[in-house]
C-alpha cells in the first residue's frame, strides 16, 4: 500500500517538465526547435502504438495512418482551398471510417492476424499514395498551400512548436480520462488476460476495436499536424521503416509507462539520431544496437530502469517491505500475449 | 425448465474425445458436483459451457435458450460466470482492481459519459466500488484490496477468482477445483462460503478433485470418465456405486 | 492474350510463388517452433543472394559451391543469431524476441547498405538460353529457380520426418508435452532457427541469377512472406506453401493488368479471404474467446 501512494506523490515531476517544455523555444534557435517539433510528432505516434498495445496488440501500421492524415489535410487544403483548421475533423473521420473498414476484418482475428493484416494494409496504402496521379506520385504533392490563423500564416517555428504541444496535451489529457474510465479498465483487464476479461463480460473484439479506433483518430491529427510544418508530403515518409521506429521508441522510452514512456523514448531515440547527422548512415545501426541492449538488458526501458533504481534508493531509505518494481500492468505479462492468443495454435 | 442443459455435448481435439455425448441437466437452485478421475474431461465441459471452446456436436441450453455458438463474454452477461482452475488472475493489478473488472457488465453508463467522468459515470464507478468491497468482504479478504495480486498466496489467489466471478452477479456459477491447494482451514472456509454463495440463490456446479468436499457440500453429483457420463446421483448413491468405484480405483492401478 | 503471355507470366508467377514458399516456409517454422516473429527473416534472404553473389561472382567460384556456401552461411548466422539475442530474450515473451528481431534486421538492413549502396549486384545467369516448347519460348532461368526451389522443398519434407524434425513438429504442437517427453527444446530451437534462416539464404541464392541482389530485398519478401502466412494460415507449413505459389501468380497476373496497383489487388483479396476463412486457406476457423 505504501508503495502505491509513493508513486501517487511522484507525479511531481510533471511541473518542471511542463514548464521546461513551455519555456523551450525561448532557448532553442529554429532549426532545434524543429527537431522537436519532430520529436512531439513522434510522441503523438508512439502514444498511439502503446495505446493499441495496451489490449495487446501491437500494431505495424501507425505509419500509415499517420500518412492517411497527412494526405487528407494536404489534398484538401490543395485540391478544394479549405482551411487547414476545417480539414482536421475530416481527416479524424476519414481515418475513423476507414479504419473501421480495415479493422473490422481483422481486429476479430486476434492478435497475430490484426498485425500481419496492418502491415499488408500499410504496403498497399503507400502504394496508392505513390501510384495514383491525384496524390502526386513518388515525387510527393505539389507545394502545400501555407497554414494561416485568420490573415496571420503560421511559418513561426515558435507557435508551430505550441500548437504542437497543445496537441500533446489534448492527446494525453483524453488517454488520462480514457485510462481512468471503466473503458481503460475493460482495455487493461484485455491486455493482461483475454480470457479472463472475456469470461468476465467484457466484450474483447468490441473494445479492442474501439481502441484501434481511437488511436487511429490520434494519428491522423498527427498527420495533419505534420502538414503544418512540411513544405510537401513524400509517400516514403509514411513507410514501414517508420513504423518500425515508432515502436522502437515505445520499447525504449518502456513498455509499461503509456504516457511517458512513448515520449522519453522519442525524444531520447530523436536526439541520438540528430546528434549523428555527420554519419548519419550509421544512424539506423546505433539505434538498432540501442534497441536490442535495451531488449536484453532492460526490458521495460529506460523509464523502467530509472523506476527501479528509484524504487530500490526509496526503499533503501524507507527499508519498506521488500518489492520488486511494478511489470508493467498495461502489458500484463507479455507471455500471456502468445499464450492466449488462438491466432498462434492455428 | 432446466436452468442448464447440455445435449449431446461433444468435443474432440485431434483423436482424442475429450467429452463425448454428454446430456447434463441442471435445476434451478442446485449445488452441483462434477467429478472424474484426471482427464475425465471436467474442464473441457467447463469451456464448453462458458463459451471458450465450441462444441465439435451438441447444444448448450441455458434457461431456454441456445448458447452453443454465442461468444464467452455474451454467455458471461446472460449470467454464468466461472472462477478458472489455475490462478488466472489480473497479476499486475491490485485485487480492488481485478474484482472492479468483474463489475464490468453491471457499471456501464455508456461510452461518452465514462470518458468524461460526467457525475452518473462516477456514481456507477463509486457503487461498483462499494458492490467490490462488499464481495471482497465476503470472501474474507476486504484487508487485502489495496495489494497487487500477484503478491496474494495461493488460497487467497484462489478466493479472488471466486470474487471476481462472483462481481458478475452470476445466475450459474462454475467453480474448478477451489480449494486445490488450500490448507484444511482455507478450504473448510471456502466450503462454508460456497454453501452461503448457495443461499443467495446462486446456482453452483462445482468441480472438484477432493472427494470429501464433494461429498460433503453437493447435493447432487454427477461422475465423468473418459469424456462419458458414467453415473449420476445423490453422494450416497455415487459413494456405492461400483462403476464409481471400479473408475476410481481402475485409475489408480494404472 | 497469347498462350506465349500467358506461360510467361504463369512461369514468373510459378517462380515468384516458390521464392515466397521458401522465405515463408522458413518464416512459419521459425513462429511455429520458437514463438518468435521474425522481423529479420527477409534480411537472411537478402544476405544469402550477396553471399552468392560474392562467392559467384567476386571469388568466381561455381554457381552450385556459392548456393550451399549461401545456405551455410545464413544457417550459422541463424544459430549465431539465436544464441546471442533469441536464446536472452525469449523468456519476456512473444513480443520482445519480435523486438529484437526487428532491431536486428534494421542493423542488418543498414550495415548492407552501407557496404553495397543502393546498387543491385548482378550474378551472371546460370543459364540464358529460352526453352522453346511448341512454338512458346520460356526463361529457362526462371524454370531452373523454380526446379531449385522444389529440390529445396523436397529435402525440407525429408528433414521433417528425421528425428529432428519430428522433435521440431512436436514443439510446435505443444511445447510442454513435448518437453515431457524428453525433447530438448533448446536443440531444436537453435536447428529450427539454422534451418529457417538456411530456407531464406537458399531463396537469396536460387533468385540471383534472374532478378539479381539489392539492399531493399529482404524488406519486400518480408512483406510478401506475411501476406503468404496469412493467406496460408498462421502455423500451416502445407498452407504456406499452397498461399506461396497462389500469391505468386495471382501477383503476377495482377501486375500485368493493373502494374502498380498489384499490391492493392493483393490487400483486396487478402481482407475477402480473412473475413471469410478466418484460419486462411488450410487452417480451421478458430474459436477466439469474446468474439
Amino acid at each position: 500500500m505504501r508503495r502505491a501512494m509513493l508513486f501517487k506523490s511522484n507525479k511531481w515531476w510533471l511541473i518542471p517538465a511542463f514548464l521546461l517544455a513551455v519555456a523551450l523555444p525561448f532557448f532553442v534557435g529554429a532549426y532545434r526547435l524543429q527537431i522537436f517539433i519532430f520529436v512531439i510528432t513522434y510522441s503523438l505516434l508512439a502514444l498511439a502504438f502503446q495505446l493499441t498495445m495496451r489490449v495487446g496488440l501491437p500494431r505495424f501500421d501507425v505509419a500509415a495512418w499517420w500518412g492517411v492524415g497527412a494526405y487528407t489535410s494536404g489534398m484538401l487544403m490543395l485540391k478544394a482551398n479549405m482551411s487547414f483548421w476545417l480539414t482536421l475533423p475530416i481527416s479524424v473521420l476519414v481515418s475513423v471510417v476507414l479504419g473501421f473498414a480495415v479493422f473490422s476484418v481483422s481486429v476479430r482475428r486476434g492478435m497475430m492476424v490484426f498485425m500481419m493484416f496492418g502491415m499488408v494494409f500499410a504496403l498497399a496504402l503507400q502504394q496508392v499514395f505513390g501510384s495514383v496521379k491525384f496524390f502526386g506520385g513518388w515525387g510527393g504533392t505539389p507545394q502545400l498551400p501555407p497554414v494561416t490563423i485568420g490573415s496571420y500564416v503560421l511559418n513561426d517555428k515558435m507557435w508551430i512548436y505550441y500548437l504542437g504541444m497543445a496537441l500533446l496535451i489534448f492527446n494525453l489529457g483524453v488517454y488520462q480520462l480514457l485510462y481512468k474510465s471503466r473503458i481503460g479498465r475493460a482495455w487493461s483487464a484485455i491486455g493482461s488476460g483475454l480470457r479472463l476479461a472475456s469470461s468476465l463480460g467484457v466484450n474483447v473484439v468490441g473494445y479492442r476495436l474501439a481502441n484501434v479506433l481511437v488511436g487511429n483518430a490520434f494519428l491522423a491529427l498527427a498527420g495533419s499536424f505534420s502538414v503544418v510544418y512540411q513544405a510537401m508530403i513524400i509517400p516514403t515518409t509514411y513507410g514501414f521503416q517508420q513504423s518500425i521506429y515508432v515502436m522502437m521508441y515505445v520499447v525504449i522510452g518502456g513498455l509499461g509507462f503509456a504516457m511517458a514512456g512513448p515520449i522519453v523514448g522519442a525524444l531520447v531515440l530523436t536526439l541520438i539520431s540528430e546528434s549523428m547527422r555527420a554519419a548519419q548512415q550509421y544512424q539506423p545501426i546505433v539505434t538498432g544496437v540501442i534497441t536490442v541492449l535495451i531488449i536484453m538488458f532492460a526490458p521495460w526501458g529506460l523509464l523502467g530502469v530509472l523506476r527501479s533504481r528509484v524504487v530500490s534508493v526509496l526503499q533503501r531509505l524507507l527499508s519498506s517491505r521488500a518489492a520488486l518494481p511494478d511489470i508493467p500492468s498495461s502489458l500484463g505479462s507479455p507471455a500471456s500475449v502468445t499464450a492466449e492468443e488462438p491466432g498462434k495454435d492455428a | 425448465m432446466a436452468l442448464l442443459e447440455t445435449r449431446g455435448l461433444s468435443k474432440s481435439f485431434g483423436r482424442l474425445e475429450a467429452v463425448k455425448d454428454l446430456d447434463l441437466t441442471v435445476e434451478q437452485g442446485e449445488l452441483r458436483g462434477l467429478i472424474g478421475p484426471n482427464g475425465a474431461g471436467k474442464s473441457t465441459v467447463f469451456n464448453l459451457i462458458t463459451g471458450f471452446d465450441v462444441p465439435t456436436r451438441g447444444t448448450v441450453w441455458f434457461r431456454g435458450e441456445n448458447i452453443t455458438n454465442v461468444p464467452a463474454h455474451k454467455i458471461a452477461q446472460k449470467g454464468i460466470s466461472r472462477a478458472f482452475q489455475q490462478s488466472y488472475l489480473f497479476m499486475f493489478s491490485t485485487v480492488l482492481e481485478n474484482v472492479l473488472v468483474g463489475c464490468h457488465m453491471s457499471s456501464r453508463a455508456g461510452a461518452l459519459r465514462e470518458f468524461l467522468h460526467t457525475r452518473s459515470a462516477r456514481m456507477r464507478d463509486r457503487e461498483a466500488r462499494n458492490k467490490a468491497m462488499e464481495i471482497l468482504d465476503f470472501m474474507g479478504m476486504a484487508h487485502l484490496a489495496d495489494e497487487p495480486a500477484s503478491s496474494l498466496s495461493h488460497g487467497y489467489q484462489r478466493c479472488l477468482g471466486v470474487a471476481m466471478a462472483l462481481a458478475c452477479e452470476p445466475t450459474l456459477l462454475l467453480l474448478d477445483e477451489p480449494v486445490t491447494g488450500m490448507n484444511p482451514t482455507e478450504s473448510a472456509e471456502m466450503v462454508e462460503r460456497i454453501r452461503r454463495i448457495r443461499e443467495k440463490g446462486i446456482t453452483v456446479i462445482l468441480v472438484e478433485h477432493s472427494m470429501e468436499v464433494v461429498m460433503n457440500v453437493c447435493e447432487r453429483i454427477t461422475v465423468l470418465s473418459y469424456g462419458q457420463k458414467l453415473a449420476e446421483g445423490l453422494p450416497a448413491e455415487i459413494q456405492c456405486n461400483p462403476l464409481v468405484v471400479e473408475a476410481y480405483l481402475g485409475k489408480e492401478e494404472a | 492474350m497469347t498462350l506465349q503471355l500467358f506461360l510467361q507470366i504463369l512461369v514468373n508467377g510459378l517462380m515468384i510463388g516458390a521464392i515466397y514458399a521458401l522465405v515463408a516456409s522458413g518464416f512459419t517454422l521459425i513462429l511455429g517452433v520458437l514463438q518468435v516473429f521474425n522481423f529479420a527473416q527477409g534480411q537472411f534472404y537478402m544476405l544469402g543472394a550477396f553471399a552468392t553473389y560474392a562467392v559467384a561472382s567476386v571469388l568466381g567460384a561455381p554457381y552450385v559451391v556459392a548456393i550451399l556456401a549461401a545456405l551455410a552461411a545464413m544457417a550459422l548466422l541463424g544459430i549465431l543469431v539465436y544464441f546471442s539475442i533469441i536464446k536472452w530474450t525469449l523468456r519476456y515473451g512473444f513480443f520482445h524476441t519480435m523486438l529484437a528481431t526487428v532491431a536486428f534486421g534494421t542493423i542488418v538492413g543498414q550495415a548492407a547498405v552501407l557496404k553495397f549502396g543502393y546498387s543491385t549486384a548482378v550474378v551472371a545467369a546460370v543459364v540464358d538460353k529460352t526453352l522453346a516448347l511448341g512454338g512458346v519460348s520460356l526463361n529457362s532461368g526462371k524454370l531452373l529457380v523454380l526446379a531449385g526451389a522444389l529440390v529445396v522443398m523436397g529435402l525440407l519434407y525429408w528433414f521433417m520426418r528425421t528425428k529432428i524434425g519430428v522433435a521440431m513438429q512436436a514443439c510446435a504442437e505443444n511445447r510442454e508435452v513435448a518437453c515431457l517427453q524428453g525433447i530438448n527444446a533448446g536443440k531444436v530451437f537453435w536447428v529450427t532457427m539454422a534451418v529457417g534462416c538456411a530456407l531464406c539464404g537458399v531463396a537469396g541464392a536460387l533468385v540471383v541469377p534472374v532478378l539479381s541482389a539489392s539492399t531493399n530485398m529482404g524488406q519486400l519478401i518480408f512483406l510478401k512472406a506475411i501476406i503468404v502466412v496469412l493467406v496460408g494460415g498462421t502455423g500451416s507449413m502445407a498452407g504456406a506453401l499452397l498461399a506461396a505459389f497462389l500469391v505468386g501468380i495471382v501477383e503476377s497476373f495482377a501486375f500485368q493488368y493493373v502494374e502498380s496497383f498489384a499490391p492493392l489487388v493483393i490487400f483486396a483479396l487478402v481482407a475477402i479471404l480473412i473475413y471469410f476463412r478466418p484460419g486462411g486457406l488450410l487452417g480451421k476457423p478458430l474459436p477466439i474467446p469474446g468474439q
